[in-house]
């Protein structure tokens, strides 16, 4: 407002003050704080403004390049910076190697926080399926950052060859995706003690190239291998490790893996296992497993087997989430939850249920079964695609135990769970006010595609099943689309 | 209960600093109010606030503005600390909602200034070293520049164009991505 009667006020005759360049009198410190609330291309346009303003934009510790910004005039800005860097965040299209890699070279001699670097193809980094592979798109090598804290690439499937010689001195944080791996350095040798001291969080995701991976790791206290395509051994020995999480490495083939620790608390394995040639070592202290198991298989399958003698290397678990998979068509699969016979003993259980528009019951009934002792529960409803409806008459509907079977579970107090609304899953939520007969609260979230009248008419039923001494509380998602993983949700008044 | 009452009384007083502006007025404020400014702060520490603390670089116009926004966001620090940080309860959630609503209100509010005003309050925010402060006016600074082109930033800051035209080409030119 007062912009405006400051354009009113005539120029000659308005008191000194007016005319008065009170912003450029700011110190320096203060305009820096003024241009990191602008994107980096405005606060670089204010070097136009006059030679006071020049240099005050290469005092800028953070640097956000707009989406699509050149690797080349990345790195000519970067030369002409002048402070330290504490984060740098490029996000490219389509970059040719050699541009970013003149470019991170000139941030990695600058850079003391964190670095950001993301390379958007065409084709898209986001397909794990294969189809990425489509043609060479050149590689480059990855300078030694040696005092960068945390480094992030993301390169959209170009090649990538890690120095064969420096220390990433204080390096805690790398995550590598979407990444072709070249020698001649082992990436493996590049990530240990020797190289990375400091180094507690691993990330390698959507990899090709690594046929082999060896870490040997003192400070690591994180590790997540995900979709390293055409892995065929991995060897682990990091005694720090907290946190270890496998997926979708050994898709093909044997799981080779030898993995040494005595941290470890949590562990997520999504993978085959095999204990024949999977040596895992030092699991005394796991509090939590994640893990997956499919409700339909083809007969003698790896995938729950493998699960399943995981399982049994545990007496017991504080928490356990485990994803039930059921595929689209069940058509030659067979009902494979019997191959699920022993369970831990454990404190909470979290069932995330990726149904693709199947009933649950049975297969919920059926872990349930071997979870007497739990004291909390969540069940998740998990769909990945587009919403799928399963054919009248689908086989999952069949097996009704769960509905007719007596059920006692004598410690379960809390309960949390998703409702799409469907008589199923009423009747889901009807059997385990029954079963637990302690409960002491029931959540239920909504879906947010949910009408109005229609969670009005859902609460009323919901609520006439529970019991005083059950508090019930209704939630609804925030957003509505896809059911993700991180959702965000509200309490619904009375 | 009296010598209890009196105790009290003495900490409470002993909990106010008074301060004092550049033209020699006199501001009475507690300390939780008067420590949001971490110079302030540091001077407690350091023992040296008896009898005043001189702040020379601030007239009495400005520091009872910025005592205003001091006081408001000192009772929203004692808030924050007392309410539970529990995610599952709420009840609490929804009064920190309010609540934070309220204070989004009153900064606001607190941003209807001059342009002259705007500035000694960046200076005093800045010399006091009060973060929220400081953050809250360099935002609205930088608000009013967003979108502009370096000939607008000028016009409404008289900001005198002190390039010569060969300096600003190569100048230019050497952002020029910025400009695209």
């Amino acid at each position: 407002m007062e912009q405006s009667a400051a354009a009113k006020r005539p120029k000659p005759s308005a008191a000194a003050a007016a005319g008065e360049d009170r912003l450029s009198a700011l110190p320096d410190d203060v305009l820096v704080l003024i241009l990191l609330r602008l994107d980096t291309a405005a606060a670089v346009r204010t070097s136009a403004l006059s030679r006071r303003w020049r240099r005050v934009w290469a005092l800028l510790p953070e640097l956000r390049f707009p989406t699509g910004a050149d690797p080349r005039l990345v790195a000519s800005a970067l030369a002409s910076h002048e402070a330290a860097i504490s984060y740098l965040g490029v996000e490219a299209l389509d970059a040719a190697p050699d541009a970013l890699e003149a470019c991170l070279a000139v941030a990695a001699g600058r850079l003391s926080g964190r670095v950001i670097f993301q390379n958007r193809v065409s084709g898209g980094n986001a397909g794990g399926d294969g189809k990425e592979e489509t043609g060479d798109l050149g590689s480059f090598e990855l300078p030694c950052f040696e005092s960068a804290t945390t480094v992030s690439l993301d390169l959209g499937f170009l090649g990538l060859a890690m120095p064969l010689t420096g220390v990433f001195a204080r390096l805690t944080d790398l995550s590598l995706r979407s990444v072709r791996f070249h020698g001649p350095c082992e990436l493996g040798d590049a990530v240990s003690s020797l190289r990375c001291p400091c180094l507690q969080k691993l990330s390698v995701s959507k990899a090709r190239g690594l046929a082999n991976l060896s870490i040997h790791s003192e400070s690591l206290i994180l590790l997540s291998l995900q979709a390293l395509h055409g892995l065929q051994q991995l060897n682990v020995v990091a005694q720090a490790l907290k946190r270890l999480t496998l997926g979708c490495c050994f898709t093909h083939g044997r799981p080779v893996a030898n993995i040494s620790t005595t941290q470890l608390v949590a562990l997520q394995w999504l993978d085959s296992y095999d204990p024949n040639s999977v040596q895992l070592d030092g699991l005394a202290r796991v509090k939590s497993l994640i893990c997956t198991f499919n409700v339909y298989d083809s007969h003698g399958s790896w995938c729950n087997r493998g699960s399943q003698q995981l399982l049994k290397r545990f007496q017991a678990l504080l928490s356990l989430q485990i994803s039930l998979f059921y595929p689209k068509n069940i058509g030659s699969f067979e009902y494979a939850m019997e191959e699920l016979t022993k369970i831990p003993c454990l404190t909470s259980l979290a069932i995330m249920i990726r149904r693709n528009g199947h009933t649950f019951g049975a297969s919920l009934f059926h872990v349930l079964r071997m979870c007497s002792d739990i004291r909390n529960l969540v069940v998740l409803l998990i769909d990945l695609e587009e919403p799928f409806m399963c054919p009248s008459g689908c086989v999952c509907g069949h097996s009704m135990d769960w509905n007719t079977e007596e059920l006692t579970l004598n410690f379960l107090q809390e309960v949390a769970i998703d409702m799409e609304g469907t008589d199923h899953q009423v009747a889901v939520v009807k059997r385990l006010f029954t079963w637990a007969v302690v409960l002491k609260r029931m959540q239920i979230t909504f879906h947010p595609s949910l009408s109005e009248c229609k969670v009005r008419e859902l609460r009323q039923t919901l609520s006439s099943f529970s019991g005083p001494e059950t508090r019930v509380e209704f939630y609804m998602y925030h957003t509505s689309g896809t059911m993700k993983f991180d959702r965000k949700r509200y309490l619904l008044g009375p | 209960m009296a010598s209890a009452g009196s105790g009290d009384e003495k900490a409470a007083a002993a909990a106010m600093i008074t301060l004092i502006s550049s033209d020699n007025e006199k501001f009475e404020v507690t300390e939780a109010t008067a420590t949001l400014s971490q110079t302030i702060r540091h001077m407690i520490e350091d023992g040296c606030t008896d009898g005043g603390v001189p702040l020379p670089n601030v007239t009495s116009k400005i520091l009872a503005r910025v005592i205003e926004y001091c006081k408001k966001h000192a009772t929203a620090a004692a808030g924050e600390e007392g309410s539970s940080s529990s995610f599952s309860d709420a009840a609490f959630l929804e009064v920190d909602r309010a609540f934070l609503e309220e204070l989004e209100e009153f900064d606001d509010a607190f941003l209807e200034v001059d342009r002259a005003t705007l500035f000694d309050l960046i200076l005093a925010a800045n010399y006091l070293d009060i973060k929220g402060l400081l953050n809250l006016t360099c935002q609205k600074v930088a608000d009013s520049v967003k979108g502009k082109t370096p000939e607008q930033i000028r016009e409404m800051y008289n900001i005198v164009n002190d390039l010569t035209p060969e300096e600003e080409a190569e100048i230019r030119r050497e952002t020029q991505w910025a400009f695209e």
